[in-house]
């Protein structure tokens, strides 16, 4: 098992595809730091959990179409080819799916480790600023459930239709053009720049409330729960 | 090794029906050549045989149990080499072998790869990516991860396609000495692939079997039903299936299978070509 | 020709790959960013923001989507090796010239579909001074040639290196070249064209025609690459060298390489847009050349005629000097580099003359020896394209039937190093323009029509005094203003007359010129009995001379008009802009300093909230204007960098400063008006404080340094800076 995921991870992200999109992601995420994050949100600090987590919902869309393309090394009509191969061994196909879920989100969780890792070296060069420890839980909230539901989401489609895996990638900007309700407002990033100001002091802690919270913990389950279905789903006739 | 199929159908959904009422019966060791027209059926009974369909109608049975039953228990047994599939063109020919064995769970892995890279001729390419590799090189990569593992049923969907000679009659080989003590099953349309190797053979024709039984037993069933004569001799007969034409210094020599022979045929030995061609066009003519 | 067969084909297969839709569709939406990311063009103008901004981020895009497309459907073949089938039907070459007209053909059909969905959304955001040959020159020219030559730079790269991951390093390298050294220089940028601004009111034909000059230039450059890269595909099983050798032996193929790039070479150095100015700003050379001696000036004529099609002007000038010295003068002009000087006589004998190939300030010198003679009469004729100093910031030499500015040199050689004579420089100019435009001279002279010709122009004529001079013409709209004791001749683009009836322009500057003239008395700049106010196409500031105010159309547009910072309303922030005419202009205040909330603005908005409070009430003026400095001030003082300075140290000085800048903005526009309105208070109500702007308006100049500053007001307030904290 581990050897399938290590080579599952190795054919993913050692590749010329993923160090573009590295560079990609540095560079807009490098942009987003010095144009909008370096000014803070919300009457807070640049390195606030506020503005840390602004910085993360910009750079969602992006770690999700990631996430996606990697899925897109299974479902590609020359993976269904290869596929013929593994369909025959005795590997059981859910655990052979998780492991391959599992290499998808490694590489989005890295991509993420990336991001992160550049706004950390942002804080030190620019701030002098160290404290990480305080951004790991709007970290969590950002992007766990939502890397988790386009891997689910991203699999079941792409086991579908593979173009659908495309189309879906445009999700979160059509998610950023719709004025969505406060407990969805981490979907398109407005809850970082409404709520702090809504708690009536300077530079609150970071808080979740209820409502958002749970949409999170339901996005994350809907796409533990749709990672399962498509994991399990038996093989149709070909 | 033990496979039954039992009156086994199957229909598409889209209505097709490939497969009508199939019972055959494979046992080790044993290496079967399945013969047929394109669209006959073959690459049909091979899925459901690796279980990569399901049948719609009647059993088939592994060492006697229902084959969705005993689904791991087969593929635990199984090499398989499809007529279409790709490989991952990433890794190297070793790498991708070791990812196949690790999917099959072998213990031992480095050995096995080694056997099998030594067996198809890739020593040098072991360590070059796939995406560099020929048409031939590909396919003896692909026949290298159905013999991982010293599986004890083997199915070949046309593996000789795009080998040379020489390699080909390497494969034709290694198939008879794999099936001394395995289960083999061979589609191809080459029929010399099939008269050298094989010791029993499966015809099938528009999804049923036309004929099983040995080489010798399909040549013989063609006794007398075998021609030439000159074409400048020949009338307008139906029933007469030309499969050769020679140019000779008297005229253009032509070879024919016919269920009764014109009189201005003179009778031959049948190859085992002679004999597939009599076979399925006795059937197209009925 | 089997090109020709073959070419529906291919096009056919290409339009049925999913990719090529895929990229198409990218770039349809491409022009998006030009509205939220990339915005090279730096004018608030509609145009700028809402077209320029588009259509280039649009072709940036584009470019880059169609050359990484070329690039996957070139190897595409070869990766799917079905080179090797049609490799032995039709000749590799063949193939390549295919598949190229097929991708260009995808960019056309991209192009015009590119422009069919943003045709309505742009009209929608430009308003009333859309304009379809604005849209479809700047989608053709920004958008539509990027992709050509995203194509023809991907093929070629492509083409030698027959590699896909090698040719798409080196075409977006090409790319980020073009994005980041070439940037600034506008004919080396090939994706991103040099556009700082488009006019909304007036034609924009000097910066089309630069960027269509810098397209072809490219065109020509990677067609002749790509031909190049086409004798390089190899054949035979041979390399590069081998396969160019075998190519280029139809010598046809070669000479059409070279013809393109040496047109492109002449192209690139034959440009007539830009001239060849010092780049050295602090050098004036020609300001110091003596003064000729002995001779005076007496007077000049100068007849002009722009062709207002070509973009050119013609022209004769005529000069009379007394020279007194008895011995031949050396007499310097400064004429525009793109006119050429022919025809110069002296007393009607020819004489010599040279013209420097050194250049500065947009000028160019010509000497011209004058004769021993008392009287002289100088005549010359000069024509040409007028040239521009800053390549990133063309248009300012813009000449067509919508529009013209004719500044000093341009106008007509401009005499540098002779005395004025009695009478000063007087000069009377003649201009032959289209009926639609009117001839502005920017000062206190009027220009009259001298006479209607058949071809349908008229010939201006007006005097003036000075040795240059600068003369606006356009499709203006004049309104004469009754106000402040004197008439406002208000000039305004026939095109901005809906954005300008609309914010209720000349009531706007009745109302200031009233109030203001009322309350802090008459513009200096005025003559006491006219001012021209003139809306000059975009320039990227106004200024002022006697008689003559100019107001950049980019503060009129109907976005900055809406901008609720300078005012509630559109009108009010017309009023705004007006008020800048006392408070802004001349030498009323310095440049700002980003760490002191002074300048121009403090007292502009306090003024226009005056007016407002005037016009529509006290409640309306409270909540639009102190409510809302106060809410903004609040937030400042609440901004985590106010909060904590030390982390604003902390920032790279680049960084320090543009995050400074945009708070100094906040406490331009909205805590210096909040602390005059605390003044106001302070110092006993509006009269008193109207008392204490009307002294400092009309104060005594301090010739070192004239501006106004913040200690001069808070002295005439009587007040420190302490008594105007706020919190």
């Amino acid at each position: 098992m581990g050897k399938i995921f290590r080579y599952e991870c190795r054919r993913l992200l050692w590749n010329k595809f993923f160090i573009g999109l590295a560079v990609v992601l540095l560079l807009y995420g490098a942009l987003v730091l010095h144009a909008v994050t370096i000014l803070g949100v919300s009457h807070t600090a640049p390195f606030s959990p506020w503005s840390f987590g602004d910085y993360l919902s910009r750079m969602l869309p992006l770690l999700w179409i990631g996430m996606l393309f990697f899925l897109t090394f299974y479902t590609s009509p020359k993976a269904r080819r290869a596929a013929v191969l593994m369909d025959t061994t005795p590997m059981p196909p859910k655990q052979y799916a998780w492991v391959r879920c599992a290499a998808a989100l490694t590489g989005g969780v890295l991509l993420s480790l990336l991001c992160m890792g550049e706004a950390a070296v942002f804080y030190g060069r620019m701030f002098h600023w160290y404290g990480w420890g305080s951004l790991l839980l709007p970290a969590l909230t950002v992007l766990l459930p939502a890397l988790v539901f386009a891997l689910g989401s991203g699999w079941l489609l792409g086991r579908l239709r593979t173009w659908l895996v495309y189309v879906w990638m445009a999700v979160p900007f059509l998610l950023a053009a719709l004025p969505l309700p406060e407990v969805l407002s981490l979907w398109n990033g407005r809850f970082f720049t409404a709520y702090p100001l809504t708690l009536g002091t300077l530079d609150p802690a970071f808080a979740l409330p209820a409502g958002a919270a749970a949409a999170q913990v339901v996005l994350l389950a809907v796409g533990a729960a749709l990672l399962a279905a498509g994991g399990s789903r038996r093989k149709a006739m070909r | 090794m033990e496979l039954k199929i039992q009156n086994v159908s199957m229909t598409y959904p889209s209505g097709k029906q490939a497969l009508k009422g199939l019972n055959l019966d494979l046992k080790s060791p044993s290496l079967i050549g399945l013969l047929g027209p394109n669209g006959a059926g073959k690459s049909t009974l091979m899925k459901l045989l690796v279980a990569a369909l399901m049948p719609t109608g009647g059993n088939i049975l592994v060492d006697g149990t229902p084959l969705n039953k005993s689904e791991s228990q087969l593929k635990a047994s199984l090499g398989y080499l499809p007529q279409d599939f790709g490989l991952f063109d990433e890794l190297t020919v070793t790498q991708f072998l070791d990812y196949m064995a690790a999917l099959k769970g072998l213990k031992n892995p480095k050995a096995a790869i080694r056997e099998v890279v030594a067996a198809v001729n890739l020593e040098e390419k072991a360590r070059a990516k796939i995406r560099t590799l020929s048409g031939g090189q590909r396919q003896r990569v692909g026949i290298a991860q159905a013999l991982l593992g010293d599986p004890p049923f083997l199915i070949f969907d046309e593996p000789t396609v795009g080998l040379d000679p020489e390699e080909r009659i390497h494969f034709r080989n290694l198939f008879s000495r794999t099936a001394q003590e395995r289960l083999v099953l061979l589609s191809t349309h080459i029929i010399e692939d099939v008269q050298s190797v094989c010791d029993q053979i499966v015809v099938i024709h528009h999804g049923t079997i036309l004929f099983t039984g040995t080489p010798e037993q399909l040549i013989a069933s063609a006794a007398g039903h075998v021609g030439v004569f000159y074409e400048r001799e020949a009338g307008q007969e139906a029933g007469l299936h030309i499969t050769a034409r020679v140019n000779t210094s008297q005229g253009i020599r032509c070879r024919a299978v016919a269920d009764k022979l014109p009189p201005y045929a003179q009778a031959e030995e049948p190859s085992l070509e002679d004999a597939y061609l009599y076979l399925i066009s006795r059937e197209a003519d009925q | 020709m089997k090109t020709m067969r073959l070419f529906p084909l291919e096009l056919r297969r290409l339009l049925q790959s999913r990719l090529t839709w895929l990229m198409m569709a990218l770039t349809v939406l491409s022009p998006v960013l030009g509205l939220v990311l990339y915005k090279p063009a730096t004018s608030t103008t509609m145009l700028s923001m809402y077209l320029a901004n588009p259509a280039i981020a649009g072709g940036t895009a584009g470019a880059i989507l169609f050359g990484l497309l070329t690039i996957f459907e070139l190897d595409r073949a070869c990766r799917s090796r079905v080179d090797i089938l049609t490799d032995a039907v039709v000749s590799p070459l063949t193939t390549a010239l295919t598949r190229l007209l097929a991708l260009l053909a995808a960019t056309v059909l991209t192009v015009g579909l590119t422009m069919l969905v943003w045709l309505p959304i742009s009209a929608g955001l430009i308003g009333a001074v859309f304009t379809g040959a604005n849209y479809v020159l700047a989608y053709l020219l920004f958008l539509g040639l990027a992709l050509p030559l995203g194509v023809l730079a991907a093929a070629a790269a492509y083409q030698f290196t027959r590699r896909a991951d090698l040719s798409i390093v080196l075409f977006i390298a090409f790319c980020a070249l073009s994005l980041t050294v070439w940037a600034a220089d506008w004919q080396l940028c090939w994706l991103n064209p040099c556009v700082w601004a488009l006019s909304d009111d007036f034609s924009n034909l000097r910066v089309f025609r630069s960027v269509a000059w810098m397209r072809f230039t490219w065109l020509l450059a990677l067609a002749g690459v790509w031909t190049i890269s086409y004798l390089c595909i190899r054949q035979y099983g041979k390399g590069v060298f081998g396969s160019l050798a075998r190519s280029v032996r139809r010598l046809y193929r070669p000479v059409i390489a070279l013809a393109l790039l040496a047109c492109s070479g002449t192209a690139y150095a034959a440009q007539p847009f830009l001239d060849h100015s010092n780049p050295d700003l602090t050098v004036m050379s020609f300001y110091e050349i003596p003064y000729a001696e002995g001779v005076t000036f007496v007077h000049r004529t100068a007849q002009v005629f722009p062709d207002t099609d070509a973009g050119t002007v013609t022209g004769r000038a005529s000069y009379q000097f007394r020279n007194t010295s008895g011995q031949e003068q050396s007499i310097s002009f400064g004429i525009n580099p793109g006119y050429a000087i022919s025809n110069v006589k002296a007393n009607g004998a020819d004489i010599p003359f040279t013209v420097s190939d050194y250049q500065e300030y947009n000028e160019a010198l010509l000497e011209v020896t004058i004769p021993a003679e008392e009287e002289v009469e100088l005549t010359m004729e000069y024509s040409g394209f007028p040239q521009e100093s800053m390549p990133t910031m063309q248009g300012g030499k813009e000449l067509s039937d919508e529009y013209l500015c004719l500044e000093n040199s341009a106008l007509s050689p401009r005499v540098m190093n002779v005395m004025p004579g009695e009478a000063g420089y007087p000069a009377e100019i003649e201009i032959t323009l289209p009926e639609n435009m009117l001839a502005i001279p920017f000062g206190s002279s009027e220009a009259e029509v001298v006479a209607e010709h058949e071809d349908g122009t008229r010939t201006w004529r007006y005097e003036h005094n000075g040795a240059g001079g600068i003369l606006y013409a356009g499709d203006y709209i004049r309104e004469d203003i009754e106000a402040g004791g004197m008439t406002i001749e208000f000039y305004y683009g026939r095109k901005h007359q809906a954005v300008m009836e609309a914010a209720q322009a000349v009531d706007a500057v009745k109302e200031v010129v009233d109030y203001c003239t009322e309350h802090y008395g008459s513009l200096s700049f005025g003559t006491g009995e006219t001012l021209k106010l003139i809306q000059s196409r975009v320039a990227g500031g106004g200024y002022a001379t006697t008689g003559a105010s100019l107001l950049d159309e980019a503060d009129f547009t109907a976005a900055n008009l809406g901008n609720t910072e300078k005012g509630g309303g559109a009108g009010e922030v017309m009023i705004h802009e007006l008020v800048h005419q006392w408070w802004g202009l001349g030498n009323m205040f310095d440049t700002s300093d980003p760490t002191s909330p002074w300048s121009a603005e403090g007292l502009t908005v306090y003024t226009t909230y005056r007016i407002v409070k005037e016009l529509y009430g006290e409640d309306y003026a409270r909540e639009h204007y102190v409510d809302q400095w106060q809410k903004a001030v609040d937030d400042y003082y609440l901004n985590f960098y106010v909060r904590n300075p030390e982390y604003l140290e902390m920032l790279p000085e680049q960084v320090q400063l543009a995050i400074s800048n945009s708070l100094s903005q906040v406490r331009q526009y909205n805590e210096m008006p909040l602390k005059i309105y605390k003044a106001e208070q302070l110092v006993g109500g509006e009269e008193a404080m109207d008392q204490i702007l009307h002294g400092l308006f009309n104060r005594e100049l301090n010739p070192m340094y004239p501006y106004l500053t913040y200690q001069e007001f808070l002295s005439a307030c009587a007040l420190t800076e302490e008594d105007l904290n706020l919190g």
